[in-house]
């Protein structure tokens, strides 16, 4: 059945029944399995990745709800009314596309803690998060075990996609050394996001995985996009040819991301709160001014509270963060996530 | 257009039209656009415009001390300037100058 599935991948020369065959045994995973996640999900299935001997991981912290359906594959409305976690959702959909793909769904935070185990005996990391601290986490599993992952981003409508090899190019780390203020940056929940954008970078993602699995051949440097601005569509940036001699991840070995995170996340008894320290730069202006646009906004000498569907959410200068609205920590993090990139 | 890096290097110090390419996450810092047109020789000398003209736009590129954020890359074409000269890398007529900040969202 799968030689007639994947007829037209035997007709393409450059992948062929040999290539064919190295993504049917290929294991690959994907981290995060929102808009960028879940249709690379689809898509690597869809091109037969671990259909032999190979496999599929999906990792997300995450539950479907119904404003993901506007641009989240895999997913649909019985997936939101019932608040299946997106792995799992992913995974059964996935097994509707094609019952030979070993896929599996893993309902996990990615931590320091848990990340090498998750992330072990790969041949491949996708990169379908939301948030910079993920990809740094990616970015040193990636060079503690050798293993290549492509960066992708999207938002509003813009996009980023960057494949990086240990050992053969520089790291995540090495292009953007520092996180970005907390605050200072876009996310879909902000800015918003077009309905194609993900698809469009996932795509592109996919696109680079195929290429890398079937013949071993990456890129240099950064696609990057705007779907909404014709003339400035596509944009390809090389990305520093040598490594950044001080990077503590591929220079120093010393994967900064992989040391345990001492930082608390608690519940604030008694007031349906839940206090991240994010332990980052936090820009409160940028953040504040992000906002006012569209909400209350409270501006505060040390702190900016702004309210948001799920209740409010306090921005706090020495960058810890309080969401109001749950006492849920998971949903707390994808709360913070989705609004400031913690 | 792309130069090559040595013509680049030697480029005339006569003054000449280049863009900068704003990204959409910065565009409020100058009026919605996407795009700003300087006169200059080098990325350095674009920039002193750039915190004349748009002076949080250029704060959100640059820090206090002047040098690029390292969350920010900046790129000349398609070369990024980390791997030219830095800031003084010199552009000519044409030459399009890309702020990047990394992309969260997904």
């Amino acid at each position: 059945m799968n030689g007639e599935r994947h007829s037209r991948h035997h007709l393409f020369a450059e992948v062929g029944s040999e290539g064919q065959r190295r993504l049917a045994r290929a294991r690959v995973a994907v981290v995060g399995c929102g808009a960028l996640g879940s249709r690379s999900a689809e898509l690597l299935a869809r091109a037969g990745v671990g259909t032999d001997a190979g496999l599929l991981r999906i990792i997300d912290r995450d539950y479907v709800d119904e404003s993901n359906l506007q641009r989240q594959a895999l997913f649909d409305e019985d997936d939101a009314r019932r608040s299946r976690p997106k792995a799992t959702a992913a995974q059964r959909h996935i097994a509707a596309i094609d019952h030979s793909v070993a896929c599996t769904g893993i309902v996990r935070e990615l931590n320091a803690g848990n990340a090498v185990d998750l992330l072990s005996g790969l041949d491949l990391i996708i990169d379908g998060s939301d948030n910079f601290r993920a990809r740094f986490l990616i970015n040193d599993v990636s060079i503690f075990s050798s293993t290549p992952w492509i960066y992708g981003g999207a938002v509003a409508s813009r996009g980023i996609v960057g494949v990086f090899v240990p050992s053969q190019s520089p790291c995540f780390r090495c292009l953007m050394s520092e996180l970005p203020p907390l605050g200072s940056f876009d996310s879909c929940d902000t800015a918003g996001i077009i309905t194609p954008l993900p698809s469009i970078v996932a795509g592109l993602q996919v696109a680079a995985a195929m290429r890398l699995l079937v013949s071993g051949q990456s890129d240099r440097g950064l696609l990057v996009l705007d779907a909404w601005s014709p003339a400035n569509s596509f944009r390809h940036l090389l990305g520093s040819a040598a490594v950044d001699p001080l990077c503590p991840s591929c220079a120093l070995r010393q994967l900064p991301s992989l040391v345990p995170d001492q930082r608390e996340t608690i519940s604030l008894c008694g007031r349906n709160s839940v206090q991240i320290d994010s332990g980052m730069p936090v820009d409160l202006e940028a953040f504040a001014d992000r906002f006012a646009t569209r909400t209350v906004v409270h501006r505060h000498a040390s702190s900016v509270t702004a309210v948001i569907d799920e209740g409010r959410l306090t921005l706090f200068d020495d960058g810890r963060i309080i969401v109001e609205g749950t006492t849920d920590i998971i949903e707390a993090k994808t709360i913070a996530s989705r609004y400031v990139g913690a | 257009m792309i130069m090559h890096e040595a013509t680049r290097s030697s480029a005339s110090d006569r003054a000449t039209t280049v863009t900068i390419f704003v990204p959409g996450l910065l565009r409020h810092c100058c009026d919605g656009a996407s795009e700003l047109t300087m006169s200059a020789t080098s990325v350095r000398a674009a920039f002193d415009q750039l915190e004349q003209r748009y002076p949080s736009l250029y704060r959100s590129v640059c820090d206090e001390t002047g040098a690029v954020r390292r969350h920010v890359n900046v790129f000349v074409n398609a070369f990024n300037t980390r791997d030219v000269d830095g800031l003084e890398t010199a552009v000519v007529a044409g030459d399009v100058i890309t702020i990047l900040p990394a992309v969260s969202g997904g």
